[in-house]
């Protein structure tokens, strides 16, 4: 038998099918949310279980997480991406002390004690800090997300960005590349800026190794080497860090049958 | 036109001769000097105390980067305090322990975090009324008393009155020249930077008293030998300029002054916490010699911050300000999440279109300083004067 | 639509001082006032309602009385003692953001010139200020105590009413010592004596010791509840301790708190009765909550998601009594002590000890603090609050949110991190 993980966040949708017996990942699946949650639930169920080779009925039991957990018709039961997420990674570390999750829409720093969590940050109200940030920022420079890692590795030279808010620092870029700096040396800042500010919410709950990082921006090796310098120590990264907090959902709804 | 480039050539010279600060302060703490350092970051803080107990005040500036002290401080926290607790968990300031005041919310909960988090430098809260009049000068006498026993106790040695006494001669000496030199620099924009400015003001925060005062006094002799020499060669670029008042709080951004310093502005008065309200008023030392009641006098009457409760006064004496010293134009800074200063700006705006005074309003961080938008800003409302 | 749905789309369509004297007149006739309280299914809640009203229709009356503007943390024994009708533009803001006019009100104050950053009680207050929606004050009385806002907010609301020369600070040192004692109480003299000499309302000494008698009766039974609910489970329906701030402000030394603490009292000891005889234990135990300082008070959904998650507030900080019993033959001097006592006032460790100290009497599982946007003092704090409370192994909650501004929070964000949480404690 096999049991489901569903996390719908504000970008992405992931799926994950996990085998009971052998706790192997049967298939795994990264769709955009869009504007309709329910419907990419249902959509991303659907193809992985096709991918798996797998029935409607073979599913034993289902857990959804992420924001729109809550509006899931086939999910058991909804729990938290902080749960989710401390307990998707602990089946990845197992020793693990502290998760940061960087997602589109917010980000969370999770302490664990015993592979628990036992306190939790998120990211104020605001955007910076997330995925959703590098995402604006990119835009505003016309610069591809993608090459913010390779950018970031090869330039040694960075402007700091001092706005904390998403909607000023975009102007504050613009202003930047208006008075002609160089756009490498902005990404830099910005790349920096998120650092901090995960950073901060890490010394929050107190530094602790081995730490581990998952989301999306997890990919962006540009983010994890910042943090890395900042924190001066080593960040375990998963094969595929979008998916943790699906990972997660998968295992917690093991304990329901 | 071959003289005039003469002149401007000789000019030019001099102004970087002046403005060279390095060249004529030892600065900060010299080497033979073996007293230790007491920190602290409000103006109404009495210098005085400290240094008769044996040591050497130092403001904090705390001009570092946040890193751990994020993670202690909500994001919408003062950040001076931030980065003067980002200063003291690196150790940097070296210092025998550090005082603080009740000035305001931020600073109660800054003492309380450094009272539970640094174990090796002993702090202290000094405890400052928010009103004036006789019960508050006797209270707040008692509670320099207070502090006076805490110093007493870091080297277990008792403070004369005596000592006392040369420290108030001291530290009005310091006040005094730093009122003069301030004088000066209204008078000769031309000559002596707002940058340097403010690095003098800087200077006499975190410098042993008796060697700034000394490079103080050599200084201000100098720019006016070169003034007299000079007066006649000095091009006015700012007779025509409008003079402007900066009302702030602990602004100390270098690249502000460093941007302003660029930009033809004639810094004719301030109201800030790094300048006049730090030296304006001295301690009258007269046939009294309850040398604890008339610092007290002197920390409760001199230029408000805007902590204090009598805002009505405060607004007086910023009109007074303003009128003596023919203000054309307002510059309000103030550091984020500054509560007190902020709520000073709803009636002081109020009175500032009364006296048809117009205002740029700016909120900026500390060690954070995004020089594109601001200067814009500043520009523009030069431009507007 | 409900009576109390109505009363607030009227008074946002009239948001005029006018239109609110009107429908306090209305409401305030005993037979009227006395049916709308019943529309509350808690005795406490009913009674809470009542004298709000009625305190509110004294202030906006124009009736010969005098009216002070007061701040939170005051001592308002001197108020009654005066003959000053108290009105508190801070529990105003609470109700600006319950009547969803809070929109209007703080974007009133942006255009004011009061920054963004500054706390919403504060600002909302200003706002309706700024709308004259408030009735017109005699006196401007506040303190510095707990909080620098409200001091600097009171005494631009003097200026806008043409009242400086009636703004009084309360200065509260920051330490309990013999000085701080004799400064403080020389203050609340002079205060009361000038109020009295402007106002001409004599100051009477037999009305002051009535009034501090009054005053320590509340206490008593304040405490009788408090000692109550340490065992106390089950609780009325939408009953919740962090909406009685009015009796320990502004109704302190009048019968009215005295009332409403004693059938308070009188109604959780029925729940109480109850509890004990249904005690078979069939229901999970709920997990106890400590909550640290106030909730949003506009419509929201923090407590039935608690509820739901089987998770009941069992103290707030706020209901904590924290002053010893008042000296009626010391009038001045007992106020000052009890000013002094606060524990927002001085270090953070005296906040400290009542927050440890509560979380071992009510055996709570877990706390939850509000970080109100904008609180410096309270949020300075959270750290090391959340250290201390850590050390018991009490899991602490930092709730990020705003407790007038509704569009300074996210309702999702709320939810996941309270859920998060809970979980944390189930776990």
């Amino acid at each position: 038998m096999y049991t489901c993980g569903i996390d719908v966040g504000s970008v992405s949708t992931k799926v994950v099918i996990l085998g009971k017996k052998d706790n192997k990942i049967a298939s795994y699946i990264i769709i955009p949310t869009g504007s309709d949650s329910k419907n990419a639930a249902i959509k991303a169920l659907d193809n992985s279980l096709k991918k798996a080779g797998l029935a409607d009925n073979e599913i034993e039991a289902t857990v959804a997480t992420g924001y729109g957990r809550i509006n899931i018709p086939f999910a058991d039961q909804n729990i938290t991406e902080i749960s989710c997420h401390a307990r998707g990674a602990i089946s990845l570390f197992p020793d693990l002390k502290i998760v940061i999750d960087i997602g589109g829409q917010d980000s969370k720093v999770i302490k664990l004690k015993d592979g628990k969590p036992i306190d939790f940050l998120m990211n104020d109200k605001c955007a910076a800090g997330t995925g959703r940030f590098l995402e604006v920022m990119a835009r505003a420079m016309e610069i591809n997300l993608e090459q913010f890692a390779p950018i970031f590795i090869k330039t040694n030279d960075k402007v700091n960005i001092t706005s904390t808010c998403t909607v000023f620092a975009e102007s504050e870029i613009v202003s930047l590349i208006g008075q002609g700096i160089d756009k490498n040396k902005i990404i830099k800042g910005l790349i920096y800026s998120i650092a901090d500010k995960i950073t901060s919410m890490v010394g929050r709950v107190g530094l602790d190794e081995p730490v581990c990082m998952a989301g999306g921006v997890a990919k962006n090796l540009g983010v994890v080497k910042a943090l890395e310098e900042n924190l001066g120590i080593k960040i375990n990264i998963p094969d595929e860090p979008q998916i943790t907090g699906a990972l997660g959902a998968a295992y917690l709804a093991q304990n329901l049958h | 036109m071959i003289q005039d480039s003469k002149s401007t050539d000789n000019l030019d010279t001099i102004k970087n001769k002046i403005n060279n600060i390095p060249a004529f302060f030892k600065n900060t703490l010299s080497s033979t000097d073996k007293r230790p350092l007491v920190g602290w970051f409000c103006t109404y803080t009495p210098e005085e105390l400290i240094v008769a107990g044996g040591f050497i005040p130092v403001r904090i500036f705390g001009r570092k980067k946040l890193i751990k002290s994020e993670s202690y401080f909500p994001i919408n926290f003062c950040p001076y305090i931030k980065s003067s607790w980002e200063s003291l968990l690196s150790g940097a300031d070296n210092l025998k322990a550090a005082i603080f005041t009740n000035s305001c919310d931020g600073m109660r909960r800054f003492f309380d975090t450094a009272n539970k988090y640094l174990k090796d430098t002993p702090s202290y809260l000094l405890d400052v009324p928010h009103l004036r009049g006789a019960g508050s000068i006797d209270f707040f006498a008692n509670s320099i008393g207070n502090m006076k026993r805490f110093i007493e106790n870091l080297n277990g040695k008792k403070i004369s009155n005596k000592e006392i006494k040369n420290a108030i001669i001291l530290i009005n000496n310091k006040r005094r020249l730093l009122k003069k030199y301030s004088q000066i620099s209204t008078k000769l924009p031309e000559l002596i930077s707002i940058f340097s400015y403010f690095k003098v003001m800087e200077l006499s925060m975190i410098s042993a008293p008796e060697i700034f005062t000394d490079d103080l006094e050599r200084y201000i002799k100098f720019i006016m030998e070169v003034d007299a020499e000079n007066m006649t060669n000095l091009q006015p670029n700012y007779k025509n300029t409008p003079g402007i008042m900066i009302i702030g709080n602990f602004i100390t951004e270098e690249k502000l002054w460093g941007m302003l310093s660029t930009m033809n502005l004639k810094l004719a008065s301030d109201d800030l916490c790094i300048s006049s309200r730090y030296f304006e008023k001295q301690i009258e030392l007269g046939d009294d010699s309850d040398f604890l009641n008339l610092t007290a006098e002197r920390y409760l009457n001199k230029p408000q911050c805007m902590r204090m409760a009598d805002h009505g006064l405060k607004l007086k004496e910023i009109e007074n300000n303003i009128i003596k010293n023919n203000i054309e134009g307002v510059i309000f800074i103030s550091l984020k999440f500054c509560d007190t200063m902020l709520y000073s700006f709803p009636l002081l705006k109020q009175k500032l279109n009364e006296l048809g005074i117009p205002a740029l309003y700016l909120e900026i961080e500390y060690n954070n300083f995004s020089e594109g938008q601001l200067k814009t800003r500043v520009q523009a409302f030069l431009e507007m004067l | 639509m409900c009576i109390k749905d109505k009363l607030k789309t009227r008074v946002q369509r009239n948001l005029n001082q006018k239109y609110i004297r009107r429908l306090l007149n209305i409401i305030a006739k005993k037979p009227v006032l006395y049916a709308y309280g019943s529309t509350f299914s808690s005795l406490s809640d009913k009674y809470l309602n009542i004298f709000t009203i009625e305190s509110l229709r004294n202030a906006y009356s124009n009736n010969n009385h005098p009216i002070g503007y007061g701040s939170l943390f005051l001592p308002y024994e001197m108020f009654h003692a005066l003959g000053i009708t108290p009105f508190l533009p801070e529990v105003m803001a609470g109700f600006t953001a319950g009547l969803g006019l809070a929109t209007q009100t703080l974007k009133e104050a942006s255009s004011n010139w009061y920054s963004q950053d500054l706390c919403t009680f504060h600002r909302s207050a200003s706002g309706a200020v700024e709308l004259d929606v408030f009735p017109k004050p005699d006196f401007v009385i506040t303190t510095n105590l707990a909080c620098d806002a409200a001091q600097k907010s009171f005494y631009i609301h003097s200026v806008k009413y043409n009242i400086e020369k009636n703004f009084y600070l309360i200065d509260v040192p920051y330490e309990y010592s013999k000085e701080s004692i004799l400064y403080l109480t020389g203050q609340i003299k002079n205060i009361c004596m000038d109020i009295s000499s402007k106002s001409g309302m004599k100051l009477d000494t037999s009305k002051f010791k009535e009034v501090i008698n009054l005053s320590n009766e509340f206490r008593k039974w304040a405490i009788k509840v408090n000692n109550l609910r340490k065992t106390l489970t089950n609780y009325p329906p939408y009953y919740n301790g962090l909406n009685f701030i009015l009796p320990f402000h502004g109704l302190a030394g009048t019968r009215e708190a005295v009332i409403l603490y004693n059938q308070m009292y009188k109604e959780l000891k029925k729940y109480l009765d109850k509890e004990e005889k249904e005690k078979s234990g069939k229901n999970k135990s709920p997990k106890r909550i400590l909550w640290l300082h106030l909730k949003p008070y506009y419509k929201n959904e923090i407590f039935n998601i608690l509820e739901r998650e089987n998770c009941r507030v069992v103290f707030e900080e706020i209901n904590y009594i924290y002053w010893p019993e008042l000296d009626p033959e010391r009038p001045f001097e007992s106020l000052a002590k009890k000013m002094l006592s606060h524990f927002l006032s001085g270090r953070i460790d005296n906040r400290i000890n009542v927050i440890l100290k509560a979380a071992r009497e009510y055996k709570v599982d877990g706390a939850i603090l509000f970080s109100h946007w904008g609180c410096r003092q309270s949020n300075g704090g959270a750290r090391i609050i959340k250290d201390s409370l850590n050390k018991l192994n009490i899991p602490t909650l930092v709730l990020d949110g705003d407790c007038v501004d509704q569009n300074n929070s996210s309702q999702g964000q709320v939810k996941t991190r309270l859920q998060g949480f809970v979980e944390i404690l189930n776990s």
